[in-house]
């Protein structure tokens, strides 16, 4: 009787340990993790500022007075500006579904060559 | 076992334990109560306190709203607005003198400079603020990421090996306007000031959009919550109320369009040697401002410079808002439609019509009422038709016209024309600040010197564009009238306020469908078929000819008021024009201040409109319809030279040629 009443005590403070030490040990995780927040706010922060250092240097590099500039020199001589009449819009997607073989002749229409451009709008 | 009976509690000690005991126990029961009301009852009061000792609150800067371009090429274009200014992050290092040591401020001071690459000046700015009685001086603004990093390293040694408090040197965020796109639309845009308003620690705009949308713009400071101690560092602690960033503001400005405007300004004012210079273009069917150029530029992150120099100070202002000038020829297409919206009213009411735009006029009988001074032309013919008074310019033409409309009308009649379809004397409400009103004379009111501000000869010279004042989006917006085919449209410069965290549309500008009609489109096509000799030969402005475009515009030289009285030298000359002529996309005005009063041989005077502001418009609007991908109305109206040339196949060879014939049959010329 008390061996076995020792036993179920035993049973019982066992698994009531194993309980606990799972809870410290999730509460040291959490304590863990807790802990690295500020750091990683930290440098999400900077990720954040790096961000938009790049896109306001992205934004130099593109502002109209270098691209004019660009345009001028010889290596995009061949450019040239296209009348919106010969300017197709497709969505996104169904430019690549396009079969050009199959539209030769409505394509004739059209002093140049067509020129397949790729952009993204947002 | 025998007891003894020293051990015995006696009776009455028993009782005094008993009180003891008692006593005791209350003395518990009152601290447990104490506890009780510190902790529950006054949880808050006493939590406020011990939040005050140990956290303390400082504010979360927010991000200023910005300012975006439009991007689009036509309506059906997927619009891809563009930045036009940036908030950068960038720090103000501050410093707690009183928790740095005596002998160790000298040191600081110096290894701060040093690490800092600074001058000397430097260090002894930081001794002036280190040795005075504060928790918190300012020692530097606006320090990028980079710079930051690099005090902040030299200083992680330096308090360790002097065991100084972490918190002795700390950084506070802030944001800093940059300008991607440099000087463009500078004046427009305008900047902030460095300093920022020491009661509610908002920007302080110094003018242009920026003043004008401060209040959407402006966000809302969070709070940050942190720890009162040496060890903590200042840039963490809980972000308690999250700051609200202000709303972004797309304007209607085409980044390309203001570049190119910009581009070709610089070229025409350094030509003739002028003195200031701007361009406003504007969709002619929409409104939308495009570009608003002014030259010299405006550097809005040198803004200092400007407002600290006396004669950079004009160069500030946007010119096109703020300067009300007498437009001069260039109101005389909007006089000419006034006389044919007379001739149509006359007409339908059973009346005799004013004028004949056809009609052959003997300029030498023309008698002008109430002129001490007789009007001259600069072209000495006495011969003119509507087409030819245009192309040349003809002052008595114009003048003895709207004569005849006063006759027929009356004043109230011309003046309410002015207001209503051109609308002159009344501010067009473009977003900017200190929009001029400008100022049109009215028959039943004076000045305040007593002098009537109608006379006799004043309808004279309100048809040639003399004693009334205009801005510059007045007349693109009268000329806009005439490139509609009669529409009022109304400038903006705004697209739409966004604010971006929630993605709602606070404001969004919708295209007007059913735009008021305030002209006949039968006048505007007359009209525009008049202006359309001007730039071509034999027209006072051939310069602005549009290669491979249709184009009408008209050329002004008006003479500016000096000690109050008309200078002969000094001029502000004009050129307003729309193109294509036929379903216009654009209408443009390029003014040049002051240009140098000289005479260049084998050129001529070079202060005309026709010379200096005429060759602007027509290489902007060449390179904006090529830009915006306008399909040539023109093909063969090319220069001499160009293998498009075809110089009989081109816009109006045949009438020009026609008008010319005409004018040499009149003026019996072989």
């Amino acid at each position: 009787m008390n061996k076995e009443m020792l036993l179920r005590l035993f049973c019982c403070l066992a698994v009531l340990s194993i309980y606990l030490y799972q809870v410290i040990q999730k509460q040291n995780v959490v304590n863990y993790l807790s802990l690295q927040i500020p750091k990683l706010n930290k440098d999400l922060k900077t990720l954040e500022e790096e961000n938009v250092r790049l896109k306001f240097e992205i934004d130099c590099f593109e502002s109209p007075d270098h691209l004019m500039k660009l345009v001028r020199s010889q290596q995009y001589a061949y450019l040239k500006y296209p009348v919106v009449k010969e300017v197709i819009s497709l969505k996104e997607g169904l430019a690549l579904q396009v079969d050009f073989d199959k539209h030769q002749d409505s394509l004739r229409r059209f002093k140049t060559e067509p020129v397949l451009a790729v952009g993204v709008s947002h | 076992m025998v007891l003894d009976p020293t051990h015995l509690v006696k009776a009455q000690d028993k009782k005094k334990l008993v009180v003891v005991a008692f006593f005791v126990f209350s003395l518990f029961c009152f601290l447990i109560l104490q506890f009780f009301k510190i902790q529950v009852l006054e949880r808050e009061k006493w939590l406020q306190k011990a939040r005050a000792q140990h956290l303390f609150m400082v504010s979360e800067p927010f991000k200023r709203g910005v300012f975006y371009s439009s991007g689009a090429l036509s309506s059906t274009h997927d619009d891809i607005a563009q930045p036009l200014v940036t908030d950068l992050p960038v720090f103000h290092l501050y410093i707690d003198p009183e928790s740095i040591k005596e002998s160790y401020k000298e040191s600081f001071a110096k290894e701060l400079t040093e690490s800092l690459s600074s001058q000397e000046g430097f260090e002894k700015k930081i001794l002036e603020e280190i040795y005075k009685k504060s928790r918190s001086r300012k020692i530097l603004s606006s320090m990028p990421h980079e710079k930051k990093e690099e005090v902040e390293k030299w200083w992680l040694g330096f308090s360790k090996k002097n065991r100084l408090p972490r918190n002795s040197l700390y950084f506070v965020q802030d944001y800093q306007r940059s300008y991607p796109f440099g000087k463009l639309l500078g004046q427009v845009l305008q900047t902030i000031r460095d300093e920022k308003n020491a009661e509610t620690n908002e920007a302080i705009p110094t003018g242009g959009v920026e003043y004008y949308f401060d209040k959407i713009l402006q966000g809302k400071e969070g709070k940050r919550r942190l720890l009162r101690s040496p060890k903590f560092p200042l840039d963490r602690g809980d972000v308690i109320q999250k700051p609200e960033n202000g709303a972004d503001v797309y304007l209607t400005i085409h980044p390309y369009i203001q570049a190119i405007a910009e581009e070709e300004l610089e070229k025409g004012v350094l030509a003739a040697d002028a003195k200031s210079g701007w361009v406003a273009i504007m969709d002619a069917q929409s409104g939308d401002i495009w570009a608003l150029a002014q030259y010299p530029f405006f550097y809005p992150n040198q803004y200092k410079s400007f407002y600290s120099d006396k004669e950079k100070l004009e160069h500030t202002r946007v010119k096109a808002i703020t300067d009300c000038f007498e437009p001069g020829s260039i109101i005389k297409p909007l006089s000419m439609a006034i006389a044919l919206k007379a001739n149509q009213e006359l007409i339908s009411s059973g009346k005799k019509g004013v004028f004949d735009p056809e009609e052959k006029i003997d300029l030498k009988k023309i008698e002008l009422p109430g002129r001490k001074i007789k009007m001259k032309d600069i072209a000495t013919s006495q011969f003119m038709n509507m087409n030819m008074a245009l192309q040349k310019s003809s002052n008595l033409y114009t003048a003895s016209m709207i004569q005849k409309v006063i006759d027929a009308l009356g004043a109230s009649w011309y003046k309410q024309q002015l207001e209503e379809v051109f609308g002159f004397g009344k501010k067009t409400g473009i977003e900017l600040p200190s929009e001029a009103a400008g100022f049109v004379p009215s028959p039943s009111k004076s000045y305040s010197s007593g002098k009537l501000q109608w006379s006799t000869p004043t309808p004279g010279c309100l048809a040639i564009g003399y004693n009334l004042l205009v801005n510059t989006i007045q007349v693109l917006r009268a000329y806009a009238v005439i490139a509609s085919g009669g529409y009022q449209v109304q400038p903006s410069l705004l697209k739409k306020i966004v604010r971006k965290e929630t993605n709602e549309i606070l404001f969004e500008r919708k295209e007007v469908m059913e735009k008021p009609r305030v002209l006949d489109e039968k006048i505007c096509q007359r009209v525009t078929e008049a202006m359309k000799f001007v730039t071509k030969p034999g027209g006072s402005a051939y310069r602005a000819d549009v290669p491979g475009f249709t184009e009408a515009g008209k050329t002004s030289t008006s003479e500016k008021i000096k000690h109050g009285a008309y200078s002969k030298n000094l001029h502000i000359s004009t050129f307003a024009g729309f193109a294509p002529a036929k379903d216009a996309k654009l209408v443009a005005l390029i003014a040049i201040d002051e240009p140098a009063y000289r005479n260049v041989p084998g050129v001529g005077p070079t202060h005309f409109g026709g010379k200096c502001a005429a060759p602007i418009f027509s290489e902007i609007a060449k390179r904006v319809l090529q830009y915006l991908g306008a399909t040539p109305d023109d093909p063969y109206g090319y220069p001499k030279g160009d293998p498009r040339h075809r110089e009989q196949k081109a816009d109006m060879y045949l009438e020009v040629k026609q008008l010319k014939e005409l004018f040499n049959r009149w003026h019996s010329i072989k």
